[in-house]
């Protein structure tokens, strides 16, 4: 009875998750390895088995390579941004008075629930070349305005903008409650060793709120390599496919052009790099709760 | 030299609440000295204000000769030791003994020798590379105590550092506090609300209530001849059981609007001197504590506790006469609480 | 298109409104039938796209183009009555509107990741993009590279920004400011312009037929049309339905209510279209109408086209090179199609339109 009541326990759930992950996960894998298109579709007998070929054929399409390196681009740079935002409004948060607090809180955590596309539009606007209210500040101050999402490579810079202010509120949500649980004591021992205000942040407030920021790290990781909303909204992947991420790049494939063997070779491929990221992450020592 | 001394010391917050009130207090030299009081009677402000971890409103403190008041925590030769340890949880225990060292630029070689001397003298010398999370309630406390060794105060400062052991380890604790207080030497202000703690360990006692020193003497002093009706009710466990003049009749002496106090344990069931006081009730319940019996007995709807030897002859509910000697009985002013003096 | 997914699914709807690459991805899934036009004078372009291997599979019910819209005053202040019929001329009129305009303010809007108005320079030429029944790309040829050079020049001449649409602030509202002078666009943007400037900007803008690269130029045809699906079990229904859609008091109501142009020429004579000073284009347009092969690789390729011309634009690459790199994309993506007309023509179908023999 003892034997088979835990692993009846987690069946239900083993269940699901093999309907909604494995089984599709696989479908995807088998259809990564055909030829499925629009004449598939027309007429079953035109599948065929191919292989690698998709892969081969991905291996040297440049648009890929540029999607590969856009994102990449977002997750590397985005991340950190992100963390850093999100560490350095929370600790601020935490130092005003209360009274303040919740005005602050409200204001950097509303990107968060608001529509990614709501959003993107916006920023749209702030980002025009001529109208923009970010080009108006920057000639205000006698900088020259900038070709925002004109320019490929400003593009991109103008697409993780948006994608850590929209996301960074999350974290900074988190990160408030994690140092609010570090007691005042810890400061108060430093304050009496000696310690400044800087060596405090970094000897103290970082490390323990290491775990948290490895988690944060982590969600971020993923959720920026599914970017795709923000371009689509913003550059719709250009100018010159500077901003086509691989998912956008995927959903082209798929759902604009029916090659849906090519679209699922790179899920997979996307699937495989997050995998190797997740790895990577559990396997650099962050937390000191680990030990 | 007084090591630490307290003048005038005023803390008014936000104009309109005062949280210390003209606290004076001097503490010699390697003395030890307890602080008790209620839950929000100022004591832990008061340590905060001594370490500089808070600001005065006004008045002046001296540590070791040397006005302090506009100096940063880390230059007022004091440690502290908190309640919750304090220890860094992401350090091992090495780590959180040289932290101060290592933020006053100490040379590795120089924190190496004085963190393992410390961690020797205290037992901890096995177990510098674990976490406090990998320690018992009485390593972290020792740590924590390590940690504030190492400083060299002058003033020794502790927040209720025991409470947060269980019952058993604190006084294991608390005697090697005091072990440590004598071979150290050190001025120590000892902040706690438990008052047999207080009178257990301090060389001194300041009794703190509202903000204000209520009484500040030995232990003996406090327990024996307490200046107001708050410390007498504060200290001693059970309480003294307060009686008004009316419900101690006839026999009490001619004073006007004083209330009566006597302490649970002065209770007897025999009369020993001819002009010892009594008072009767029915008895409404009886508790063994083992060797002493703790009984309690309603006298017109006043309580009284008595802690007696065990008597198989008494019942509940039946009647009992409790006598006291007259030098065992106190006398306060009914609206002021101040002690009055009872002619014997 | 979700069409697609339920022709996957095997339950698509009875009837559908389709635009054109939509419906060679249909016939391609056999998946609707094909049916006699209901009508003797729809517009031959709007019918010709719906021509496969010379039977009809759709019923075009509303049509469009894409023509100029132009600020009238503007041009007179340059000095022009009228706009330009021929592209020499049109480039010559756009460098004299230069003068007059501000800073920041050009004289033509081409948004850079739009292609119908590539599309249409590449329609206006002799030779087709695609070759031997759409097997092969054929941008590479002399007349689409003069087509994508004049289009080049419009933006390193300065003539238009080379910004995508999502750049644009409120196109009528710059358009009424001054900002663009000239801009390529379809009928529904008449209804536009009426609903989103005030009353009194009436007179601010205007249509005229595209110029050619020797004269009056063709246009591209778009549009919707009406398909039944296979599966349909109502199929006589569908028909009347199409029938009843496709009466001038229907097509003159569809109009009043989203600007969508009748695709047959009888409401044309009825008011409130006859009236339409600002229609006028649109109808001499319509008779010069033409389309490429529609094949359901044609948004991709096409996509592939103004991408392209980014490359040639913004990353200043050589017209040249580019047009042969566009080709061997397109070889590329039309492989699969290659594949199945080796094996069997019907399975690839083709729409009777300009490819190279």
């Amino acid at each position: 009875m003892k034997s088979i009541s835990g692993p009846l326990f987690v069946l239900p759930a083993l269940a699901l998750i093999a309907l909604f992950v494995l089984i599709p996960f696989l479908g995807v894998l088998g259809l990564s390895m055909t030829n499925f298109d629009i004449y598939v579709l027309a007429s079953s007998a035109n599948l065929h088995f191919i292989g690698g070929a998709n892969y081969v054929h991905l291996f040297h399409d440049q648009a890929a390579w540029q999607a590969l390196e856009t994102t990449l681009t977002v997750v590397l740079a985005g991340v950190p941004a992100t963390l850093a935002l999100s560490l350095i409004c929370a600790l601020m948060i935490e130092s005003i008075a209360p009274r303040w607090r919740g005005l602050f809180r409200t204001a950097f955590f509303l990107p968060v629930v608001c529509s990614t596309v709501a959003v993107a539009i916006s920023w749209r606007y702030l980002l025009n070349t001529h109208y923009g209210l970010i080009n108006h500040l920057l000639v205000a101050v006698d900088l020259p305005a900038l070709n925002w999402l004109g320019s490929p490579t400003l593009a991109v810079i103008a697409i993780t903008v948006v994608v850590v202010w929209k996301g960074f509120g999350y974290g900074m949500i988190i990160l408030a409650a994690a140092r609010r649980e570090i007691p005042e004591e810890l400061y108060d021992i430093a304050r009496i060793e000696g310690a400044g205000v800087r060596q405090q942040l970094l000897s103290i407030t970082v490390p323990i709120l290491a775990p948290t920021l490895g988690l944060l790290a982590l969600l971020d990781v993923a959720g920026y390599w599914q970017l795709f909303a923000e371009p689509y909204v913003l550059t719709q992947g250009g100018p010159m496919g500077s901003t086509m991420s691989l998912l956008l790049l995927m959903y082209d494939r798929g759902f604009r052009w029916w090659r849906w063997g090519v679209a699922s070779a790179l899920a997979m491929i996307l699937t495989v790099i997050m995998w190797l990221f997740v790895w990577l992450q559990r396997h650099t020592k962050t937390s000191w709760r680990e030990g | 030299m007084a090591s630490l001394e307290l003048s005038h010391v005023y803390k008014v917050i936000g104009g309109r609440q005062t949280v210390l009130h003209d606290i004076n207090l001097i503490a010699h030299h390697g003395e030890l000295i307890s602080v008790v009081g209620p839950s929000g009677c100022g004591k832990s402000t008061l340590l905060r204000s001594i370490a500089g971890l808070e600001e005065i409103t006004s008045g002046d403190i001296f540590i070791g000769g040397r006005r302090v008041n506009d100096l940063q925590p880390q230059q007022r030769r004091i440690a502290m030791v908190f309640q919750n340890h304090a220890l860094y949880p992401h350090m091992t225990v090495y780590q959180n003994l040289a932290f101060g060292l290592r933020a006053r630029r100490v040379a590795r070689s120089v924190v190496e020798t004085r963190v393992r001397r410390t961690a020797v003298r205290l037992g901890l010398e096995a177990l510098l590379g674990r976490y406090p999370r990998e320690l018992s309630g009485g390593q972290r406390q020792r740590t924590a105590l390590g940690r504030a060794m190492l400083r060299d105060p002058e003033v020794f400062l502790l927040d209720e550092p025991l409470s947060s052991l269980d019952v058993p380890l604190r006084s294991e604790m608390r005697r090697e506090l005091m072990a440590l207080h004598k071979s150290l030497g050190m001025t120590m202000v000892y902040v706690t609300h438990d008052q047999s703690e207080a009178l257990s360990l301090g060389e001194r006692v300041v009794v703190l209530s509202a903000g204000k020193v209520q009484q500040v003497d030995t232990p003996q002093e406090i327990y024996g001849n307490p200046l107001n009706r708050f410390v007498a009710a504060f200290v001693g466990w059970p309480p003294m059981n307060f009686l008004s003049s009316e419900i101690l009749g006839t026999s009490a002496m001619d004073l006007q609007n004083v209330e009566y106090g006597v302490r649970p344990e002065r209770l007897m069931l025999q009369q020993h001197a001819a002009d010892d006081l009594s008072v009767s009730g029915r008895i409404e319940c009886i508790e063994s504590l083992g060797g002493v019996w703790q009984i309690e007995i309603i006298h017109n709807g006043a309580r009284l506790i008595a802690r007696v030897p065990p008597d198989a002859a008494l019942r509940q509910d039946e009647e009992l006469r409790l006598w006291f000697g007259r030098a065992d009985l106190y006398a306060f002013h009914k609206t002021t609480g101040a002690r009055v003096k009872v002619q014997r | 298109m979700r069409l697609v997914s339920a022709v996957a699914a095997g339950d698509p709807p009875d009837i559908a409104q389709v635009g054109n690459t939509d419906l060679a991805t249909l016939v391609t899934l056999h998946a609707v039938i094909a049916q006699p036009p209901v009508a003797p004078d729809f517009f031959p372009g709007a019918l010709n796209v719906t021509r496969f291997h010379g039977k009809y599979y759709g019923t075009p019910w509303y049509v469009d183009t894409r023509l100029l819209f132009y600020r009238p005053d503007i041009l007179r202040r340059a000095g022009f009555a009228r706009p330009a019929r021929t592209w020499t001329d049109w480039l010559k009129q756009m460098q004299a509107v230069r003068r007059v305009l501000k800073r920041g303010q050009y004289p033509l809007l081409a948004p850079i990741n739009e292609y119908a108005f590539l599309e249409v320079l590449a329609l206006q030429q002799q030779t087709p993009v695609l070759r031997d029944d759409a097997r092969y790309g054929n941008f590479d040829n002399p007349e689409f590279r003069a087509a994508l050079t004049f289009y080049k020049n419009l933006f390193t001449q300065g003539l238009a920004p080379p910004i995508a649409d999502h750049q644009l602030i409120n196109l009528w509202w710059q358009m009424a400011r001054g900002d663009f002078v000239f801009y390529v666009s379809g009928p529904w943007n008449i209804g536009e312009f009426r609903r989103l400037l005030p009353p009194k900007d009436e007179g601010l803008w205007m249509t005229a037929p595209m110029p050619g690269p020797h004269g009056p130029g063709a246009s591209l045809i778009g549009g919707s049309d009406f398909v039944i699906f296979r599966t349909s079990t109502r199929k006589r229904l569908a028909t009347a339905f199409i029938r009843y859609m496709l009466e001038n008091r229907q097509q003159i109501y569809l109009y009043k209510l989203t600007g969508d142009l009748p695709a047959r020429r009888g409401p044309w004579a009825l008011p409130p279209l006859a009236g339409d000073v600002k229609l006028r284009a649109f109808r001499r347009q319509l008779e010069h109408v033409s389309s490429f092969e529609a094949i359901p690789e044609w948004d991709e390729i096409m996509d592939g086209m103004r991408r392209a011309a980014e490359q040639v634009i913004i990353g200043g690459q050589s017209v040249r090179a580019a047009t042969r790199n566009l080709d061997r994309k397109v070889n590329n993506w039309l492989a699969a199609r290659r594949q199945i007309m080796a094996k069997d023509k019907t399975q690839a179908p083709i729409r009777s339109g300009m490819s190279a023999p």
